[in-house]
């Protein structure tokens, strides 16, 4: 291969070009066609200009995980659902061909992060494309809490993969920093609230090598779902209980808080959210008495959203009589968060969002078609389905990963 | 009785002598040159020879130049877009062996456009077939062949 390389890979070749168009999927497919063909597909200059932006959502991996007690947790498959076909259908066993049992961290771009799960003696973090099983492995670093917070931030887009496929890891660590003494009105009394900040330890897979940034961001509230969502070099994550975001700009380094559109103080009943990339900006899909939002964010100093698409409690229910059935009351009935929510948004990418409604799963796409599409019931995805799961979509790409 | 002399035109029109590879003479005017990209590049250069196109046979240079002319057409608006789609369609609707051929000379005349549609229709095709069959497909084939041998 080696040898060919300098007449292959020409800018006009014309196999290079006819292949290029064809879709991941079809070129994963077709590496069986014969051994030109596999060398061609495999080929990372051929990968690197086969790679679209515009990659469809082929689907979502869908994990619970049950906390037993606080050093033992039980994770259930995970599952995959299949949406990019017509007939949908939800795999289970997907990363068998990983050594141990994980537990999904984050995917971008085709690669997806996970860990192993708990107990295990020698906790690995692995980095792995499903598409075409390569994986590689790290341990799991020292000075890092096992239950953390890790996100891949991998964009062969503004680091080509032509030599190789570099990718970073943030882990995420909430830590105590100390006391605050706050006065409560009524009893005249100081209390003590508990000061948190969260710190960043990142690792480069060039370097091979984890370290702790200068970079800390003060913030008492928790991270909620949908951790580490990558989008133009910046990692974001809800936290206090999704009406703030947490970022953390890679390039330079800096952490800050941004509030979310709406504050709490909008909703009389408690929401739903989540957080997903589109065209490379961060997108916020939220459920509550108003109806359904998608909001943009269109930058991130000021911060400015900008609400993208709407549709009330009504309209919703009048697309979707037999699914959203009394939508306004069962939306209006969630006062608390221990409440667990009617309907669900559990991850977005790309317009379109998986939703959890009731005992089912839906996929929405906000624009074309304003019908949901009910793609599985929750029991298929596991006993415990209901409770805060791990969703994250899925785009297809070739992209190889080598053994460290 | 009607004057049947024509009328002189402001100026004579260019033309620019193509002759195929099997020796077949395609005087062209401007308007077509202009999308042959590969023979634009070469004109101040030729001046009034004819250009030999080596590598393409007199059936597909014909082709090839027709489509030019179409689409020049359009461009002027003598067609509409639904018009030269349905036209493009027809175009294409050959076999595999012609189609090929077509897919390569416009890609060595650098017909950007038609070179675009043939290999739109090519992966088009592909989509529908397994493995096995992409295989069987001789045209493919041999264009990765001849990819290794230039080298």
């Amino acid at each position: 291969m080696k040898k060919m390389k300098g007449h292959w890979f020409a800018n006009d070749d014309i196999p290079m070009n006819i292949l290029s168009r064809l879709s991941t999927k079809t070129l994963h497919l077709f590496k069986s066609v014969s051994k030109d063909w596999l060398n061609l597909i495999s080929d990372r200059s051929f990968i690197s200009l086969q790679l679209k932006r515009s990659e469809p959502v082929s689907g979502f991996y869908f994990q619970e995980v049950f906390q037993w007690t606080d050093d033992e947790y039980v994770d259930q498959c995970i599952s995959y659902i299949n949406v990019g076909v017509e007939r949908v259908n939800v795999w289970c066993n997907v990363l068998d061909f990983l050594p141990d049992n994980v537990v999904v961290l984050s995917l971008n771009n085709g690669l997806l992060c996970c860990r192993t799960s708990f107990p295990n003696s020698h906790p690995m973090i692995y980095v792995c494309n499903p598409l075409n099983k390569q994986w590689r492995s790290l341990m799991w670093p020292n000075n890092i809490a096992k239950d953390c917070s890790i996100a891949l931030a991998f964009d062969p887009f503004r680091d080509p993969i032509d030599v190789s496929t570099d990718f970073k890891l943030v882990a995420v660590s909430r830590i105590e920093e100390g006391y605050k003494q706050i006065l409560v009105e009524e009893d005249e009394e100081e209390e003590e609230e508990e000061e948190y900040s969260f710190f960043f330890d990142i690792y480069s897979s060039k370097t091979r090598s984890w370290r702790r940034s200068k970079e800390c961001c003060k913030c008492n509230h928790e991270l909620t779902k949908n951790r580490g969502v990558l989008a133009d070099g910046i990692l974001y994550w809800l936290v206090g209980h999704g009406y703030g975001i947490l970022m953390f700009d890679l390039q330079n380094e800096l952490s800050w808080l941004i509030p979310g559109p709406l504050p709490s103080a909008e909703f009389t009943c408690t929401p739903e959210m989540c957080i997903g990339e589109s065209q490379d900006k961060l997108c916020y899909v939220i459920i509550s008495e108003h109806g359904m939002q998608l909001w943009i964010l269109e930058d991130q100093f000021a911060p400015k959203w900008d609400l993208k698409f709407h549709a009330s409690l009504d309209e919703l229910e009048g697309e979707n009589i037999a699914v959203l059935y009394n939508l306004e009351e069962k939306i209006r009935s969630r006062l608390s968060r221990d409440v667990i929510p009617w309907m669900d948004p559990l991850s977005f990418k790309d317009g379109v969002v998986l939703l959890r409604v009731s005992a089912a799963v839906y996929l929405y796409e906000f624009g074309t078609r304003r019908r949901m599409k009910k793609l599985c019931d929750v029991s298929t995805l596991g006993p415990k389905a209901m409770f805060s799961p791990i969703v994250v979509p899925y785009t297809m790409s070739l992209v190889p990963v080598e053994q460290a | 009785m009607e004057n049947r002399e024509t009328l002189p035109s402001p100026e004579k029109e260019k033309l620019t002598t193509l002759m195929s590879l099997d020796g077949h003479i395609f005087p062209v005017e401007e308007a077509v040159i202009v999308e042959l990209r590969a023979i634009r590049r070469l004109l101040p250069a030729a001046g009034d020879a004819t250009i030999p196109i080596s590598q393409v046979t007199g059936q597909i240079l014909a082709k090839i130049i027709d489509y030019c002319r179409k689409h020049n057409d359009h461009k002027l608006n003598r067609l509409r877009d639904e018009e030269i789609s349905a036209w493009d369609r027809h175009f294409v609707d050959v076999d595999e062996e012609l189609l090929f051929d077509l897919l390569v000379a416009s890609h060595f005349l650098e017909v950007k456009d038609l070179f675009y549609l043939t290999v739109t229709t090519v992966t088009d095709t592909m989509k529908t077939k397994s493995p096995a069959q992409v295989g069987n497909m001789d045209q493919l084939r041999n264009l990765f062949i001849s990819n290794f041998r230039l080298d």
